[in-house]
């Protein structure tokens, strides 16, 4: 989350705004009939109190000594169809507005979501980076429902407000101007009450959603944290920490509903204070008979009052979660207006990688465009079709960047990475990176089986070819070894195997896809040397002669066969060799080796 | 050394006849535990009968799993109340302002009768207009003290409510975590930690709506609901004889609906939940995507889930929607039967028509409060299975610990006698309750591992028939492929988790016989995957000391060769460390935590995997640290790179969670077995 999420940025919404005329696509009609059905039901609504006002006088004639009352059966029978026939209409209306409203919203949130969902899919990593994962998918869930109700209320209670508090104000005036006089107090009340709540809960609620993002983080830190408060015996220092933001956020919490109490009471003696005036203004006109007020209009009239207040109440509410809604839509909108950093617009769909070459011209590259110094710099190398290249440094000398340019991942700030014979750029994601396999130093599975897994870089696969790459990717023992083997479910994120596990299933998919290039990026850490060596082994073997391979490791004994090692220092190319030159060559490869090496040396 | 075996061959026995009273024990180490930290004596309610309903929960836990229904509506709310319990003063304040402002908010609508009448009697020249006017004004004055006096209550009991109700979630909020803190590892291995912040986050504000919004609701609405119908008969039975009838058949009608409607909504839970739960899960793994070029196979999947949850959404949100005027129809339909049979009663002489009048506004308020009190139905039922959920985990049986000796520092007396001392610069004893007093049992960091066999999952053995000895001041390293049981064991030294078979002991003393907090304060973990919290770096250091002193943070620092990095953040040693330590790398913080278990100066040093993020030149850096670090200690080392190993006194080889070569580097490499093989490399490179 960011850190002030009420804080939106102008273009940010109105980039999403002016999307969302687009979203409705499809439900235009719908979205517009919306308001007409309401408007209908408004007209039909509100000659129910006349209604009843009628019912009211027609009674009253009771209190004559000498009435007719088959006349009044008569007066009262039409009255009541009248009202029969409105309850239907007012049935009829408000199935098809709901109908109407509920194909209308749903419909747009369907396709706001999907096109966000479209979107962040053609988003560079650098786009990703930037909104950060998390944040992304607070967008698209809890960001889009919002703006989906609030487009429900919108089409809904935002035009059946306005058109029922002029449509109830003119009936009330007719009845009776005197009476009316009443709104011109009660009205301003309630905006001013209204006002001054959100002008001072405002800066209440961003504070208590910091609060509640501090609970959050020392609840999170505690539960994945418990082996050290566990193994530190902290518990007791823990509690003391929660205590002070559970009563933090519970004091906030108090603090900002504190606040709200207060409205419904205020509205309440609003309300009760219109009527009684009314009545009070009301009998003393009917009695004075000066206006000709009957009883029923009197009656009538008050119920007209809560009728004017509450659509009142209505329009500034769904107001106010309009207000509330702009730091949704404009996070959306923020996505929107993400143009991708790196894209394959308009290149050669034909165009395909000829081998796995691999050349880096001059290349330099920095994550931000204003940081000062390169991540890699004046880097020029060339790796040839099937060759092993082994790439060894110390953290953070830029190893991963080095590698990500080849599948672009990001584009190089200066210089450029020819793969296969041409300039990334000119080839289209998919054959570039159908070519190239990347197994990333983090790697991520998805809900579904193992098999599923390894399947999905290439969803035609047959079983063999799944069970070769499991094999060569030292997977297929441990797979074996699950009571239902290649079909058992990884829960979310591949939960249910261990780290070294799941490395071995990520190779097993990168080796599926059958690529001119494949690149393990640090991939086998978890995994035991023994094991390390088989898989490397197996990358030696006939079948994988044509691919370029690129391994990155801390280990040297996983690159030390490697056709060429690469060794890397703060963004550049220290030095190129064997394993022998190197030890010979390099300082820091000799180094690194040394440290690692010493015990066999010394035999 | 050689009373050791006889010692703990003892104590099992001890333990063995301990086994049976371990549970009530148990029991009330938790009370006490628990009682410790509060200063309200509400928190012991709970363990009082927990034995009884822990058994209770279990059984019907087993019988359906996994209902959004709560399993025991009645014992839910009985504990739901122990908590309000507290609060009962209150709480009887706050019905009777409830009451208070139901009955008065109804009442003064009943004002409307005699103001009618007045206006009725002018209108039939029975009553003069000044007299009339007055009369009328008085009412009006008594029905805006009601409205006011109405209104103010209200203003009162919420207010109280809300009182009642944050406290309340703090006071749950507070239970919870500190239960949590006394659970054993095995519910954190077996949760996820999304599972657990639900139960802080979700449940416990769903029952927070039940406190603060139900609780009045269903008093108002009752009282309002007998009000309102008690009003209606007291000016006419038989008018509200048959509206009765006709309001239960067409709630019996809207009930049908509903309940035809409710799979509906259940269907859209479930479509909005595939839906995010693929957004969830496919935006983490976007990069993977990506490099797999499946974008289009994920937008298509997605616009298949994307269009399910709006079909099924569309549906549900119809008939959603469609309540409501369902709902103003009945009250419409209602009116005009009052209106038709009043009017009937008003020409037959058996009503009057002031009294048809309030009687016919009454009838428009009729059907809320039976309308509300249905919905607070519903959510009364979320409330209790979310408070339901909250207390399962509070029925989770704590971390079992029947062990008495403890930790101490001890000074020697001119006479060359322990004594317990408070200095920070004493020496380190065990003390062991004996029957006559205790003794004093320098703690020199010997660790023997006795054939212990344990399994996680009863049948699959991690650990078999595993035996290691660690004299004072040796480093025992554990290396072996992935699932070999390494860090097993380490588990089991500082039981995290309890040994099945086997006894490991400290200085000569079983383990189960000492004080759990003893046994984790006399050693100091490194752990497998960085742990750091929220907040400064220094703060994360001191974690393994709390007094320590900004000097020794430092020097602890300097020792893991932190220092340097740390001096060179912009905030230095009070930089903030964010959620996940994003700001750091992962090799920085596994830096600070070595830092964080160098302060702590434990005499027993577990290092597990501790520098695997390090790279190698800056292990070697850290290597110099490290050596100083393990001096004087018993230190057991984890690590894939046998460089960090090499130079241990014991070697232990595993596989398979046994055993299978040990000895020193020198003999390992000799002997040319498997070792050899991982040192080397050479694994089946021929």
């Amino acid at each position: 989350m960011e850190k002030n999420p009420l804080k939106v940025k102008k273009e940010h919404t109105k980039a999403a705004m002016s999307r969302f005329w687009g979203f409705t696509k499809g439900y235009r009609l719908l979205t517009l009939f919306c308001p007409l059905l309401i408007f209908l039901d408004v007209i039909v609504e509100l000659e129910i109190p006349d209604a009843m006002g009628n019912v009211v006088d027609i009674l009253n004639q009771l209190n004559n000594t000498s009435y007719d009352s088959s006349l009044i059966w008569g007066e009262l029978t039409q009255k009541l169809i009248e009202m029969l026939l409105l309850c239907i209409a007012t049935l009829i209306i408000g199935y098809l507005a709901s109908r109407c409203s509920a194909i209308a919203s749903m419909g747009f949130g369907a396709n706001l979501r999907r096109e966000l969902f479209n979107k962040t899919q053609d988003l560079s990593f650098e786009n990703i980076d930037r909104l950060k994962i998390s944040s992304l998918i607070t967008r698209m869930t809890t960001d889009v429902s919002q703006v989906q109700n609030v487009y429900k209320n919108t089409i809904v209670q935002f035009i059946k407000g306005p058109f029922m508090l002029i449509t109830a104000l003119i009936k009330a005036l007719s009845i009776s101007k005197e009476l009316s006089v009443v709104f011109s107090l009660a009205l301003p009340a309630i905006i001013i009450v209204l006002a001054i709540m959100g002008y001072l809960a405002v800066p209440i609620f961003k504070k208590m959603l910091k609060t509640t993002d501090e609970f959050n983080g020392t609840l999170r830190g505690n539960i994945n944290g418990i082996r050290v408060v566990k193994s530190f015996v902290r518990e007791e220092h823990e509690k003391s920490k929660f205590d002070k933001v559970n009563t933090a956020v519970m004091e906030m919490n108090v603090r900002a509903q504190k606040l709200a109490l207060y409205v419904t009471p205020a509205i309440m003696l609003i309300i009760y204070g219109c009527m009684i005036f009314s009545m009070w203004r009301g009998s003393y006109l009917i009695i004075e008979n000066k206006t000709g007020l009957t009883l029923g209009e009197m009656t009538t009239f008050v119920n007209y009052i809560t009728q004017v207040l509450s659509s009142l109440m209505t329009v500034l509410l769904v107001f106010v979660s309009m207000i509330l809604a702009k730091a949704s839509i404009g996070r959306i909108g923020e996505v929107f207006a993400e143009e991708p950093t790196v894209s394959d617009k308009g290149n050669n769909p034909e165009l395909k990688l000829k081998n796995g070459d691999i050349e880096f011209r001059n290349v330099s590259f920095k994550y931000s465009k204003d940081a000062v110094k390169n991540i890699l710099d004046d880097v020029n190398l060339k790796i040839n079709s099937g060759e092993t290249v082994g790439i060894i440094g110390s953290t953070g000398s830029s190893k991963s960047t080095l590698i990500q340019l080849i599948p672009r991942l990001y584009d190089p700030t200066e210089g450029e990475v020819l793969v296969g014979g041409n300039n990334v750029r000119d080839y289209t994601f998919e054959n570039l990176r159908s070519e190239v396999s990347v197994v990333l130093q983090q790697n991520i599975l998805f809900s579904g089986t193992i098999m599923e897994n390894i399947r999905w870089g290439k969803p035609d696969a047959t079983q063999e070819e799944i069970i070769e790459a499991a094999k060569d990717a030292q997977a297929h023992e441990f797979i074996s070894g699950f009571e239902k083997g290649y079909e058992t479910e990884l829960g979310q994120g591949g939960n249910t195997v261990s780290g070294g596990q799941k490395q071995r299933i990520c190779i097993a998919r990168a080796l599926l896809k059958k690529p001119k290039i494949i690149i393990l990026d640090d991939s086998t850490s978890a995994v035991d040397t023994a094991t390390d060596t088989k898989i490397r082994m197996a990358l030696r073997s006939e079948k994988y002669s044509g691919i370029t391979k690129i391994i990155i490791a801390q280990r040297i004994t996983s690159i030390m066969d490697a056709d060429r090692i690469i060794v890397i220092d703060n963004g550049k190319i220290d030095s190129v060799g064997t394993h022998e030159q190197l030890t010979k060559s390099s300082e820091i490869y000799h180094e690194i080796f040394v440290s690692q090496q010493e015990g066999v040396l010394a035999q | 050394m050689n009373k050791t075996p006889l010692n703990s061959e003892a104590n099992e026995e001890a333990l063995q006849l301990e086994e049976a009273e371990k549970k009530t024990a148990e029991k009330q180490k938790d009370k006490k535990k628990r009682k410790r930290p509060e200063r309200k004596p509400k928190g012991k309610k709970i363990p009082e009968n927990e034995t009884e309903e822990e058994r209770k929960e279990r059984e019907k836990k087993e019988e359906k799993k996994k209902k959004s229904k709560p399993k025991d509506i009645k014992q839910a709310t009985k504990r739901l109340f122990k908590y309000i319990a507290e609060f009962k003063g209150l709480l009887i304040i706050v019905a009777l302002l409830v009451v208070a402002t139901a009955v008065m908010g109804a009442v003064a609508s009943v004002f409307m009768y005699p103001i009618y009448n007045a206006l009725g009697e002018v209108a039939a020249g029975t009553m003069g207009n000044q007299a009339a006017f007055s009369e009328i004004s008085k009412w009006l004055v008594v029905m805006a003290v009601f409205y006011i006096a109405s209104a103010g209550c209200n203003l009162l009991y919420t207010r109280i409510m809300l009182h009642v109700s944050s406290r309340t979630l703090a006071n749950m909020r507070r239970d919870l975590f500190n239960h949590l803190q006394t659970l054993p590892l095995e519910f954190f291995d077996k949760k996820k930690t999304g599972e657990i912040m639900s139960r802080f986050t979700n449940d416990i504000s769903r029952v927070s709506d039940l406190v603060s919004n139900n609780f009045p609701t269903l008093i108002s609405s009752s009282i309002q609901a007998v009000l309102t119908i008690g009003i209606m008969i007291y000016f006419s039975w038989r008018l509200t004889l048959t509206i009765t009838v006709a309001i239960v058949l067409m709630f019996a009608v809207v009930m049908f609906i509903t309940s035809k409607c409710s799979p509906l909504f259940k269907k859209q839970q479930k479509a909005i939940g595939e839906c995010n739960g693929y957004i969830e899960e496919y935006i983490k793994g976007i990069k993977v995507v990506k490099l797999f070029s499946q974008e289009k196979i994920t937008k298509s999947q997605f616009s298949q889930l994307n269009e399910n949850y709006r079909r099924t959404g569309v549906k549900a949100n119809i008939i959603g929607g469609f309540m409501s005027p369902m709902m103003s129809m009945i009250t419409r339909v209602n009116y005009a039967i009052v209106v038709f049979l009043g009017a009937y009663y008003v020409i037959n002489g058996t009503m009057n028509i002031g009294a048809l009048v309030t009687y016919l506004d009454k009838s428009k308020s009729y059907a809320s409060p039976i309308v509300s009190l249905a919905s607070c139905y519903s959510s009364l039922v979320s409330a209790l299975a979310g408070a339901e959920r909250v207390f399962e985990i509070l029925d989770t049986p704590s971390e079992t610990d029947e062990g008495k000796a403890t930790l101490v520092r001890i000074i020697r007396n001119a006479l060359g006698e322990a004594e317990e001392t408070e200095n920070s610069e004493g020496e380190f004893a065990w003390k062991v309750p004996t029957e006559s007093g205790s003794d004093y049992i320098p703690v020199k960091g010997n660790i023997e591992v006795k054939d212990i066999t344990f399994a996680y999952v009863e049948g699959t053995d991690v650990l078999k028939n595993v035996s290691v000895n660690a004299k004072s001041g040796q480093k025992v390293a554990f290396v072996g492929s992935t699932g070999a049981g390494k860090t097993t064991i380490t588990n089991l030294i500082n039981r995290f988790y309890e040994i099945d078979r086997g006894e490991i002991t400290y200085d000569g003393i079983s383990i189960k016989d000492i004080r759990k907090d003893d046994l984790r304060r006399s050693m100091a973990m490194v752990l497998q995957d960085t742990k750091l919290f929220q907040g400064t770096i220094k703060e994360n250091i001191r974690y393994g000391k709390l007094d320590a002193t900004d000097e020794e943070i430092i020097a602890a620092a300097k020792l893991a060769n932190a220092h340097s990095f740390i001096e060179k953040l912009p905030d230095g040693y009070d930089t903030e460390i964010k959620a996940d330590a994003a700001n750091i790398s992962q090799g920085q913080a596994q830096l600070i935590n070595i830092a964080r278990a160098a302060i702590a100066k434990s005499p027993l040093l577990i290092l597990d995997e501790a520098t695997s993020s390090v790279d190698t030149r800056t292990e070697r850096l850290i290597e110099i640290g490290m050596d100083k670090l393990m001096e004087n200690r018993t230190v057991f080392v984890i690590a894939h790179r046998l460089s960090t190993v090499r130079n241990s006194q014991d070697i232990v080889v595993l596989e398979n969670g046994e055993i299978i070569e040990q000895g020193n580097h020198d003999e390992l490499i000799a002997k040319g077995g498997k070792y050899y093989q991982l040192y080397t490399g050479t694994f089946e490179m021929k």
